[in-house]
């Protein structure tokens, strides 16, 4: 019995060699593809795309630079707040933006957890779960635009109906997560508690949600983001927001205004995302761990490491 | 007087084949046993039989302890809430202990259960629903409070001895993932010593442990057996397993053979 590895044949050693290329030629394959279905799809018409590009030219030319008009103070009414951007269309927009996604968010992530606790098949009885699946899934096959459409015709307009609509799409997509999480958790902690006589709600109380509070925050912090951008859409059917004066400057060609407000949409998403790092980091595992600060990114390697380091030592001191 | 807490009958354990066959064995209180064999033979799945997490393909599980709270389960891989602090962990284990515990809990539940029920009459039933709220909600909402302070008091108590015992008292709100391996199973430990259950099943409890962790862990166990509880672990050390147990129970080739030590 020799002790070193026995040596591949040739034949194998081609191949070992041919499966190290595997993911560049399953993405080539899959973009070679996606091609031809293209192609398929628009006749191969391919100078669409050059004419396109003329018509950006002319867009962009047009829009210009942003119109920060939208942040000065509305004509009428007349403003009565300490600063005039309080009461500009993109503050009042940004703002009822934010308080439709905020009021879904809340009550989506509550009606969410209530269900997903259902449909976790780790914790529910088979037809329960799949009866509360088909339901997760009827409330989220309609994209919240459409229940938006569906909510202004029964209530009218106004931010009402964008919050129901944004309700029922928060549930139905959230639950789905929301279960992937609770199912995704390690089975010790359920079995430990089960085991003791824990009644079902305690241990959901108890076990399942501190375990997966990483990924529920994560997730609520999402939803809310995503309420944030949904909301501007929604407004275009008059379900309130920042998207109803997003589509009336549209109809009036005044795309310089567009443009400042979705830089305005743009900046809060990326605030939100700031914070969601934050509130996420009291509960994984990255909170504990010592970051390099910006100041350290600057330097070069050693002085940084020496900075940071110092900085540990102060710490433990 | 020595009690039967588990008497398995013409038992077989396994998944869809039987690993172990025909087990007829009896466990009584004060009791500790250790369960030895080589891996992959059938014991891990023997105590998830025993604790009620997997069915018996053959005959029965006989557990004569409280339905709630009676039966104590430390899996091989702990099952800690990592996310959640020392103090929460160790209290998951009171929420099953005293019958005290669970009468607070059901007059807790009770009146926060009223209290939103006589709320919801007095929005639909006015002016009945608004009298009764009225005349009952704060009584209700005190014995809710009460209640809830009560059972914070009992749960404090019980936590804290818990933590006393194993030596954690230092790490109340450390999340348990910034712990070490072996102050993780003093943490299990703790959780089961805050249930206080009659009959503690341990999978490898005291493996990956240095001698002073070891000491910590098991001088906690013998306090609760000595008031009457009684400990089936699995345990690979067959030197340690002989000092700490009354009896030992052998996996070998699908069948147990027990082996009574005697006192030295």
């Amino acid at each position: 019995m020799s002790d070193s590895p026995k040596p591949l044949s040739p034949f194998k050693s081609a191949l070992r060699f041919m499966k190290s290329f595997q993911v560049l030629a399953i993405l080539t394959s899959l973009t070679g593809l996606a091609f031809l279905v293209m192609d398929g799809m628009i006749d191969g018409q391919w100078d669409l795309v050059t004419s396109g590009w003329n018509n950006v030219k002319i867009f962009l030319s047009e829009t210009g630079p942003p119109n920060w008009s939208v942040l000065e103070a509305r004509s009428y009414p007349t403003c009565e707040e300490r600063y005039d951007v309080f009461c500009s269309i993109a503050y009042i927009g940004m703002l009822e933006t934010i308080k439709i996604a905020f009021v879904s968010t809340v009550f989506g992530f509550i009606g969410a957890i209530l269900l997903s606790s259902l449909a976790a098949r780790n914790l529910s009885p088979v037809w329960l779960s799949v009866a509360i699946r088909i339901l997760l899934a009827a409330m989220r096959s309609l994209p919240s635009l459409l229940w938006a459409i569906l909510f202004v015709i029964v209530l009218g307009l106004g931010p009402l109906p964008g919050i129901l609509a944004m309700t029922f799409y928060t549930i139905g997509y959230l639950g789905k997560l929301q279960y992937e999480a609770i199912e995704g958790m390690e089975s010790a902690p359920l079995e430990a508690s089960r085991a003791t006589g824990m009644s079902r709600p305690e241990v959901f109380t108890n076990v399942v949600v501190p375990e997966t509070s990483n990924h529920l925050l994560s997730q609520m912090m999402f939803m809310f983001e995503y309420n944030v951008r949904h909301g501007s859409v929604i407004g275009i059917v008059g379900a309130g927001g920042i998207g109803y004066y997003i589509n009336n400057y549209l109809q009036f060609q005044m795309y310089d205004k567009v443009f400042s407000l979705l830089i305005i949409i743009f900046l809060v998403v990326v605030i939100i995302d700031f914070i969601s790092m934050g509130v996420r980091s009291f509960v994984n595992e990255k909170g504990d761990v010592r970051r390099p600060s910006w100041l350290t990114v600057m330097l070069p390697g050693k002085k940084a490491a020496q900075i940071h380091h110092g900085i540990v030592a102060e710490d433990e001191d | 007087m020595k009690q039967t807490l588990l008497d398995l009958k013409d038992l077989d354990v396994g998944y869809s084949q039987p690993l172990i066959k025909n087990i007829n064995l009896t466990v009584q209180s004060g009791e500790v046993i250790a369960i030895t064999g080589p891996s992959g033979v059938g014991k891990t799945t023997l105590l998830r039989t025993i604790s009620g997490l997997v069915r018996p393909l053959k005959g029965a599980v006989e557990l004569r302890v409280e339905k709630r709270g009676g039966l104590g389960y430390i899996p091989q891989k702990l099952g800690l809430i990592r996310h959640a602090s020392v103090e929460h962990n160790i209290a998951l284990g009171s929420i099953s202990s005293s019958e005290k515990m669970q009468m607070f809990s059901r007059i807790r539940s009770a009146a926060v259960l009223g209290f939103i029920l006589s709320l919801f009459l007095s929005f639909f039933q006015y002016p009945f629903g608004g009298a009764l709220f009225f005349l009952c909600g704060p009584g209700i909402l005190i014995t809710s409070v009460l209640s809830q302070r009560l059972l914070h008091q009992q749960k404090q108590t019980i936590v804290w001895n818990a933590m006393k015992a194993v030596r954690l008292s230092d790490k109340q709100h450390e999340p348990v993932r910034r712990l070490s391996g072996g102050q993780q199973r003093r943490v299990a430990t703790a959780r089961t010593l805050a249930q206080s259950p009659s009959l503690i099943v341990a999978d490898e409890f005291l493996s990956e442990l240095d001698d002073a962790n070891v000491t910590i862990v098991i001088e906690a166990m013998l306090n609760i057996i000595e008031s009457g509880s009684s400990l089936i672990m699995v345990e690979h050390n067959l030197v340690r397993a002989k000092q700490l147990a009354h009896r030992i129970w052998t996996v070998e080739n699908g069948t147990i053979t027990e082996e009574v030590i005697e006192d030295e």
